[in-house]
């Protein structure tokens, strides 16, 4: 092309072999495929505006993003392997992103869950492997914005990766021109009211994520955006007025005042540590909602930290400082 | 084949480049704005750009190139650094264009009537992660005397981004030397912290120059700019505190290797160059003084 020919092998066509349709989300069909070494990936299909100016900039930095975080290789994060053009049209950029194939989401995993349910060793161990992930993502600037059961993957052996994060503005072109009813469940409130969207609505899907791996299913299951917050108000209780985020269509006065209900009602084995945790995830005010960074400090996983600290295999002091926090759960702690 | 030559000391005629009156800090805000935010992760960022920079060092691109040489490669690259200068970008945006440029080599065979091509195309590429206004395409092409078209280099584009994986946040020498002399005026000032922006002009200049260099080049960026920074120091008579970047493990063969290379290429460089205050005055206009 354009007197260029390829001279070096790694660089060829057509090396992945589709075999199933894993799902059709938001951002376009997922695929189960095959490498040439046989390898399953998981190859996402997704469409960008052909601009006159060729690839749009927000989508040029959201891939380069992700390639670069690949050099990390967090533990926390699913591996992504490859990208590459596929025909295009003179309106659109067709584009295969290549993941690693993880046949297990975290929703399946509770499913599959036998009664009663999850061990609190085994909740803390997932909590962790979450936030750090999360912790990751916002050490580079990252808002995964969508956190929930179905793109959060467990592997086979109880490591957790978070997946589908960065692509929202990569997809933002077609997000435009789907109809796909996106969940709510696990929308922070000023999402809804659409009134910021900073790396605190992590953290509260972060919560939600929480409760339901107690018991087993959403705490908050809203049938619209309205009827969401209601949700969220039953358990919570309506916020302070102060608290209420400004220039939002909503008004405060539109809900009914409720008190906020203890959440072991909800939650009956919930410890006394985790709902501490929990209730700090739920902050409905987004500044008042505990960071990563600081979750990952609470006194829930101080157990968790310590033994990671005395485990000789790897020297954790090493990774108190900025980004580096892979070495934290290299090996995922399952009990 | 560049119909619009450019080196030193065509620039240094140009009094259109030379005397402009925009800002360089407007010029390069968002690399300032850039830092801004990054200043807590700044070390993080360093440590792991270290850790990695061994992945994008290209060091045989021209072999198997029919039509592409080393001198070739280097009156591209100095076509570049113009075509960068008259849009006014930022300084590391020409250091990720070129790396592409070599990686791209490193894959493909170039004609040579498409050199240009691919030299506007990587600045594109380039401008697009790292300015808050990337230049148009029509403008680039406008560099071009107008020999390609619109779709040759969207085209391309995608040739490219395909070649090198959207891998596009390289650790430059650029990032590397910024480092350095950041760290180094920060701990001194008054006349020593003055001295020590001069050397940083320089180091600017000879470490952007060195892109056309081929051998230069292929050095490790991390070293590279130690030593260019070193070599500025010694020539604008500044003291750096004898200066050595954290986590920057080598040997004294290594660095002495290299330091002299710099050496040899500087001192034929400021042969050439008529003083070097005016370098650094340039310098300060094109990329600040902070």
């Amino acid at each position: 092309m354009l007197a260029m020919t390829s001279r070096k092998e790694r660089f060829d066509n057509n090396n992945y072999e589709v075999i199933s349709v894993i799902g059709n989300g938001a951002y376009g069909t997922v695929y189960k495929a095959r490498d040439k070494e046989g390898q399953l990936v998981a190859m996402k299909k997704i469409r960008i505006q052909n601009t006159e100016e060729g690839m749009p900039m927000s989508a040029i930095r959201e891939i380069a993003l992700l390639k670069q975080l690949e050099n990390y290789e967090h533990p926390n994060i699913v591996r992504f392997l490859d990208v590459k053009h596929t025909n295009q049209t003179a309106n659109e950029i067709r584009l295969n992103l290549v993941f690693e194939f993880i046949d297990q989401d975290l929703a399946a995993y509770l499913e599959r869950c036998p009664s009663p349910g999850l061990g609190p060793d085994r909740i803390r161990d997932l909590m962790y492997q979450l936030l750090n992930g999360v912790d990751f993502l916002h050490a580079h600037r990252i808002v995964h914005r969508d956190l929930k059961p179905q793109n959060i993957l467990i592997t086979r052996n109880g490591q957790l990766k978070l997946a589908d994060f960065g692509l929202a503005r990569v997809y933002g072109f077609q997000m435009a021109l789907t109809s796909v009813v996106v969940t709510l469940w696990y929308r922070a409130p000023e999402v809804i009211l659409q009134a910021s969207y900073a790396t605190p609505v992590d953290l509260w899907s972060c919560g939600c994520i929480f409760a339901e791996l107690f018991i087993r299913r959403p705490l908050f299951c809203g049938q619209s955006d309205i009827d969401q917050l209601a949700k969220i108000f039953e358990i919570l209780g309506l916020p302070m007025e102060h608290d209420w985020p400004e220039n939002v269509t909503l008004p405060w006065s539109s809900f009914k005042p409720v008190p906020p209900q203890p959440l072991q009602h909800y939650i009956p084995e919930i410890e006394s540590d985790a709902q501490d945790l929990l209730e700090k995830l739920l902050q409905f005010n987004p500044h008042k909602r505990i960071s990563a960074r600081n979750a990952l400090n609470h006194s829930y996983f101080r157990d968790e930290i310590d033994s990671l600290r005395t485990s000789s295999s790897m020297s954790v002091s090493e990774s108190d400082s900025g980004l580096d926090t892979s070495s934290r759960s290299d090996t995922p702690v399952s009990k | 084949m560049f119909r619009k030559r450019f080196d030193w000391k065509g620039q240094k005629g140009d009094d259109k480049t030379l005397d402009s009156p925009a800002s360089p800090t407007a010029t390069c805000m968002h690399h300032c704005l850039d830092h801004q935010g990054f200043e807590d992760y700044l070390d993080d960022i360093y440590y792991h750009r270290l850790s990695i920079e061994y992945k994008y060092v290209v060091t045989t691109c021209l072999e198997n190139q029919p039509e592409v040489d080393s001198g070739m490669r280097g009156l591209l690259v100095s076509w570049m650094t113009g075509v960068h200068h008259q849009m006014k970008l930022c300084q590391d945006t020409l250091f990720i264009a070129v790396n592409i440029v070599d990686r791209v080599l490193d894959v493909m065979q170039a004609s040579r009537d498409y050199l240009q091509l691919l030299g506007i195309t990587t600045i594109l590429i380039a401008s697009k992660l790292e300015e808050v206004t990337p230049p148009e395409i029509s403008e680039l092409l406008g560099c071009c005397d107008g020999v390609y078209t619109r779709d040759m280099a969207k085209q391309l584009e995608r040739v490219i981004l395909d070649a090198i994986r959207f891998d596009l946040m390289v650790p430059t020498s650029q990032f590397f030397l910024e480092y350095y002399a950041t760290s180094c005026i920060n701990s001194f000032q008054g006349f020593q912290g003055d001295q020590l922006r001069q050397s940083r002009a320089l180091a600017r200049c000879v470490l952007e120059l060195s892109l056309q260099d081929y051998d230069l080049s292929q050095r490790r960026p991390s070293m590279l700019s130690l030593c260019v920074w070193k070599i500025a120091v010694e020539e604008t008579k500044s003291d750096d505190g004898d200066y050595l970047p954290p986590g920057l493990f080598h040997s004294c063969e290594d660095f002495e290797f290299i330091y002299k290379e710099v050496k040899t290429f500087s001192e034929n460089l400021l042969h050439n160059l008529p003083d070097v205050s005016r370098v650094c005055e340039h310098y300060y206009r094109l990329y600040g003084i902070e």
